[in-house]
């Protein structure tokens, strides 16, 4: 088990860079989860970490060990793949066994390691089966095992769960999270499920059109997107167009189609930049008076209203003509179609984003 | 639902493709049960059955057999050493006249068995002129024009199958230490079993019962069955032909049921598991 070490990666295929400039420190034991929409590079990345692919440019460490150029058959990696890939001709014991074999263990130690991780994964019972005869979520469970078997430098998963229905993947979810911290093992995780990402991960790298757009926590990335794409592919977010007009320590003052807003942030911007202001839609309240002086608050019109249980997802037109969408508790929150009303916000819960 | 004209017009067809399929074999068994006096003509239903034309059966009919299924099982086995890896390798590269190289491993299905016969049969005597290496009439000379015939066969399922194969297992193996070889060893041609099974069994039946090209690389007291029972047929038919034919179909009846239950059961097991779920 060690950390993994991406140094300035390019990948390209002719004139296609599919992974661009590419750096990454994955700490020992880390769950890291690369997220982004499809073609994003994600999977080619995870490729590259695994040795199926080479980088044009770049090295890849695990450890201190540059692995750069290494086939994948000797690189200490636990692969789980999407369709769980497991052998067909073996049972769920011999699959599980497989690299031990190649591993050179002897008979009696694969035994003892098989029958420990049958235990791990709960599946004592279908030792013999056949992958044809164990579900889905039996299968996923018996590849991870498969993967950490020989414990792996790095446990690398291809969207793991998105052959499984919604249920069982929340299920494996927490399965995978508790297999991974049990074993204390550095695992990279691709997904483009950002609750996915969200729930099981120490840390997310975003990434879109080959580059890394963000690295940070759950709770940081979704907190402080660095810019629109982040913020719209984590989460729900709402965008205002604005000018900078004043800024008094992190009081800023913005001017938004000729109202004041005034957001307190970090990041010092000069007068008169444009920015993006982002709000996150459980941010705001709708109430049918403006808020007092302490809030922003801008006046518009229920556009719709949906009701989804929990959750209330109201839209309301401003009369700049933006939406804004508002997710409010259901019980305090009566309002229809065509009601005029206040959304507002507090200054702290402003987002920059420039670009 | 189905109508009962649905059902009627099923079940019609049905039983007709079955009588179709079934009808010559049934004659050809009930006719060796003819018990009453040697007749050129066959006889069906037989009269007064008995076996006695089984007790008639010459002996080099048995030898032929013998003969037939040795060069059936060894041809296979030498099509499938050239069949496998050459489905792999053409399945898995992409070259220039890729298309022409896999249409030369199924060329001899489009050859008639005939012609390709008169071919090796002049390409034997051609070597023999040349090198005094009399290959007509011996096994090697038989082997390899059985081999030429049974290896479309092979290539053709294996290469069906082997577009189907889930390339991850392959990178799974590897992800867990396997090397290239180890890999083909261990996941590539157990995965791709069912199909050598299946592709083998044709094979064999199409060497084993192969007479136009065998006819020609045959020679006195080197005979193939199919081939023996030709020239008995041409010369003095008796009804202990038909005998020894109804033992050949219940034979091959018993091999099919084994290779079924062997293989067949094992394909629906594994072959689809794994992936798609």
């Amino acid at each position: 088990m060690s950390g993994v070490k991406l140094d300035n990666i390019v990948k390209s295929y002719g004139s296609t860079v599919a992974v661009n400039d590419v750096s990454l420190d994955i700490k020992e034991g880390e769950f890291l989860t690369l997220l982004g929409p499809s073609g994003c590079g994600k999977t080619t990345t995870l490729r590259l970490i695994s040795g199926f692919i080479q980088p044009t440019s770049g090295a890849i460490h695990f450890g201190d060990k540059d692995v750069t150029g290494i086939a994948p058959q000797h690189r200490q990696i636990g692969m789980v793949f999407q369709d769980y890939a497991l052998f067909p001709h073996l049972t769920v014991s011999e699959n599980i066994g497989f690299g031990l074999v190649e591993r050179r263990y002897d008979k009696a130690a694969i035994k003892k390691r098989v029958d420990e991780l049958l235990a791990l994964i709960k599946l004592e019972e279908a030792a013999d089966r056949y992958p044809s005869e164990i579900s889905g979520g039996q299968a996923q469970r018996v590849a991870v095992a498969r993967a950490v078997a020989h414990p792996p430098s790095v446990l690398l998963m291809d969207e793991p769960l998105g052959a499984l229905d919604l249920k069982l993947r929340e299920t494996m979810q927490t399965e995978l999270r508790r297999i991974q911290q049990e074993l204390g093992i550095t695992a990279v995780y691709v997904t483009h499920d950002q609750s996915e990402a969200m729930n099981m991960s120490d840390r997310i790298v975003v990434m879109n059109a080959g580059i890394i757009e963000q690295i940070g926590s759950p709770k940081g990335i979704y907190a402080n997107p660095q810019s629109v794409f982040v913020a719209n592919f984590i989460g729900q977010v709402n965008i205002l167009d604005c000018h900078v007009t004043t800024q008094v320590d992190k009081t800023t003052e913005l001017d938004y189609h000729g109202q004041k807003i005034t957001a307190q942030i970090e990041k010092s911007l000069r007068q008169g930049t444009a920015i993006f202001l982002a709000i996150r839609p459980e941010d705001i309240k709708i109430t049918a008076r403006a808020a007092g002086k302490s809030q922003n608050s801008l006046k518009g019109v229920v556009s719709e209203a949906l009701f989804s249980g929990n959750v209330m997802k109201i839209s309301v037109a401003l009369d700049s003509g933006d939406v804004i969408k508002v997710e409010c508790q259901p019980k305090a929150n009566s309002f229809d179609i065509g009601d005029h009303v206040h959304v507002n916000w507090l200054p702290e819960d402003c987002n920059i984003l420039l670009n | 639902m189905q109508t009962w004209v649905e059902k009627v017009i099923l079940f019609v067809w049905c039983g007709f493709s079955y009588v179709f399929l079934l009808s010559p074999m049934v004659v050809v068994m009930g006719a060796s049960l003819h018990g009453g006096e040697f007749s050129a003509a066959i006889k069906f239903p037989p009269e007064d059955p008995s076996f006695q034309w089984y007790s008639k059966i010459p002996m080099q009919q048995f030898e032929a057999l013998g003969l037939s299924l040795i060069v059936a099982a060894v041809a296979t086995f030498l099509a499938a050493l050239i069949a496998v890896p050459a489905a792999l390798g053409l399945v898995r590269s992409n070259f220039k006249g890729k298309f022409i190289v896999t249409t030369i491993f199924r060329a001899p299905l489009q050859i008639p068995a005939i012609v390709s016969g008169i071919a090796f049969l002049q390409f034997y005597y051609l070597i023999y002129d040349n090198s005094s290496l009399m290959l007509a009439g011996t096994i090697p000379g038989m082997l390899i024009g059985h081999v030429f015939i049974a290896t479309p066969f092979l290539f053709g399922t294996i290469v069906a199958v082997l577009q189907r194969f889930d390339h991850r297992l392959e990178e799974a193996a590897h992800s867990l230490g396997a090397g290239k070889w180890r890999t083909l060893y261990r996941v590539t041609i157990p995965t791709i079993m069912p199909g050598i099974y299946s592709g083998g069994l044709y094979a064999f039946m199409v060497s084993f019962a192969d007479v136009p090209m065998s006819i020609f690389l045959t020679a006195p007291g080197f005979v193939t069955y199919p081939v023996e029972l030709f020239y008995a047929l041409e010369n003095d038919f008796d009804p202990s032909i038909l005998a020894s034919s109804s033992l050949v179909i219940i034979f091959c009846l018993i091999m099919l049921l084994g290779v079924q239950k062997m293989v067949g059961l094992e394909t629906l097991l594994r072959s689809g598991g794994g992936s798609a779920r």
